[in-house]
């Protein structure tokens, strides 16, 4: 382990109540310096119970949890100094303005990014002296967000952030995250959202049922499970064909050159596997089930 | 550092009773507990003023307690505290010492009426003490049930059968149904031992060890559910919600 590892996590094991089965199954991952973690898969596989564990919300837990080497036990609430956590539904006074909620937060932290910055990047600069209980479901998901950032933390803990955001505003908050790890920071990153990942993450682990059943690049991962594979749609008597070609030596392949050069194409798709493919494939269930 | 955050976390809840408008339902009872005292008038005040700050300083300080706790459920808004570097007992405390203090504004709004308007005679420093210790007591005990139970509905009951419990037998007592000696086994109850403190406000005759034994108690007692219970379950019991 270097001092380029952030997190290490050894064997961790979770049950919720004395008794009952574990919901996280003895895992194994660690976490570098400025990369962006992602933690996938399907719902109820014990993400969000991991991401607890390490924001220090959930205790008595077997296993390891190492922050920069040492036990995460072992740190003081000077730990929180250190991390933001961006929670996976709504954590605000409803009857506080957007901004009071922001100053109530972060005035309990000694490092202090300025706050109006952050609102006017979400698009709720607007709206900072309305209730937040006046707000949409995803005004109070940006919100969140800012709110994690509102330390200027080093590592930054995102529960499906980009939940209920339009598309304009989730790429708003992936821009953000991506700066984020540029200036220096660590993220892990919890979603089932396979898009988010394509555009974020450097390296995932799939969770299933509480263990951990792959972890990796998402090229890696592409390589792996991918079927390198074109797809021509052609024109054909005033209807639509389709032909399928491996990508290797496509260049030499007679059958796809004929076609190019004898039809009338209307679109070519690599036929990569999607990452959406590849999380169906390892943990066995549909990604919007 | 660490004073600075805790005195901000603790304007900030105070802030948040006045937006939630808890100091102001607080206040309006108090209003209305004096509008009572004006129409029972001088004589009987004196009578009802001790039963009107029992009841403030023991059910309201549970009830307030609740409110803020089943606000903090229904907002998802501890989790967010706890990744904050402001630790819980301190989070824990505050609470408190709020629920202290909407519990001194009724004490000292009726003692100032009673003694002013109606010219009661009355220990008014005794009172902003003992409600002090009762609210606290009382505070502690309405965030132990709140733990217990799912919403607030489920306090209200449980608050009902509490009075109902340690209330009535201190009331038939006052009504002479029992005989003096029972006074000494009564004292075990939160309720009994709160009443007593207060009155001595306006009889000023109780005895020394009652008054003693019966602050020892209450802070005993919600000490130790403070240490034993709330402190080591609040944050577990708000994260696995
Ligand atoms: N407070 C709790 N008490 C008991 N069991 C719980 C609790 N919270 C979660 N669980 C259980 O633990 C398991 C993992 O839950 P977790 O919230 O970590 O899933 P997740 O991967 O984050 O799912 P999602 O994608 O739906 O957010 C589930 O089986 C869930 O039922
Ligand atoms: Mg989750």
């Amino acid at each position: 382990m270097t001092q380029d590892t952030v997190f290490e996590i050894k064997h961790l094991t979770f049950s919720y109540k004395k008794g009952q089965p574990d919901v996280v199954k003895g895992i194994d991952f660690h976490i570098k310096k400025g990369e962006i973690f992602g933690l996938l898969g399907p719902s109820g596989a014990g993400k969000s119970t991991t991401q607890k564990i390490l924001t220090k919300l959930l205790t008595g837990y077997e296993g390891e949890v190492l922050y920069y080497g040492k036990p995460l036990d072992s740190y003081s609430n000077a730990y929180f100094e250190e991390v933001g956590v961006g929670f996976e539904l709504p954590v605000h006074f409803q009857k506080l303005t957007a901004l009071e909620n922001m100053r109530f937060f972060q005035n309990l932290y000694q490092t202090q990014a300025p706050i109006e910055p952050l609102l006017e990047r979400v698009g709720l600069l607007e709206d900072k002296d309305k209730l937040v209980g006046s707000f949409s479901k995803g005004m109070k998901m940006r919100l969140n967000f800012v709110r994690a950032l509102l330390n200027q933390p080093k590592v930054l803990f995102l529960d499906e952030v980009t939940n209920g955001l339009d598309p304009t505003n989730a790429r708003i908050l992936k821009d953000m995250i991506l700066e984020f790890k540029q200036a220096g920071g660590t993220v892990l990153l919890t979603t089932h959202l396979m898009h988010d990942v394509e555009a974020l993450c450097d390296r995932v682990a799939f969770i299933k049922d509480g263990q951990i059943v792959e972890t990796d690049t998402p090229r890696a991962l592409k390589l792996k499970y991918g079927q390198r594979r074109v797809t021509v749609e052609h024109y054909v008597n005033g209807g639509t064909a389709q032909a399928h070609f491996d990508l290797d030596n496509i260049g030499k392949n007679p059958k796809f050159l004929e076609l190019l050069n004898t039809q009338t194409i209307e679109t070519i798709h690599t036929g990569e596997t999607s990452l959406e493919d590849i999380f169906i494939h390892i943990t066995g269930r549909d990604v919007r089930g | 550092m660490f004073v600075a955050k805790t005195l901000w976390f603790f304007t900030q809840e105070m802030r948040r009773m006045y937006k939630y408008k808890i100091l102001q339902i607080s206040l309006f009872l108090a209003l209305l507990w004096c509008a009572l005292l004006f129409f029972i008038g001088a004589e009987g005040a004196a009578q009802f003023l001790p039963l009107f700050l029992f009841i403030d300083a023991s059910v309201m300080s549970m009830m307030m307690m609740g409110a803020i706790l089943f606000y903090e459920r229904q907002e998802n808004t501890l989790k967010p505290l706890l990744v904050t570097p402001i630790g819980v007992t301190q989070l824990i405390l505050v609470r408190i010492v709020v629920g202290i203090l909407i519990a001194l504004q009724s004490v000292i709004i009726l003692g100032l009426f009673a003694r002013f308007v109606l010219g009661v005679e009355l220990m008014l420093m005794w009172w902003v003490f003992v409600v002090s210790v009762i609210a606290f007591a009382h505070g502690v005990l309405g965030f132990v049930i709140s733990l217990l139970v799912k919403d607030f509905n489920g306090l209200l009951v449980n608050i009902i059968v509490y009075m109902f419990v340690f209330g009535f037998p201190s009331i038939f007592f006052a009504l002479g149904m029992f005989s003096p000696v029972w006074e000494n086994i009564l004292l075990f109850s939160p309720t009994h031992g709160a009443f007593v403190l207060i009155e001595h406000g306006i009889s000023r005759g109780t005895s020394t060890w009652v008054i003693v034994f019966a602050l020892t108690y209450l802070i005993g007692l919600s000490g130790f559910f403070l240490v034993r219970f709330i402190i080591p379950r609040y944050a577990l019991i708000g994260v696995k919600e």
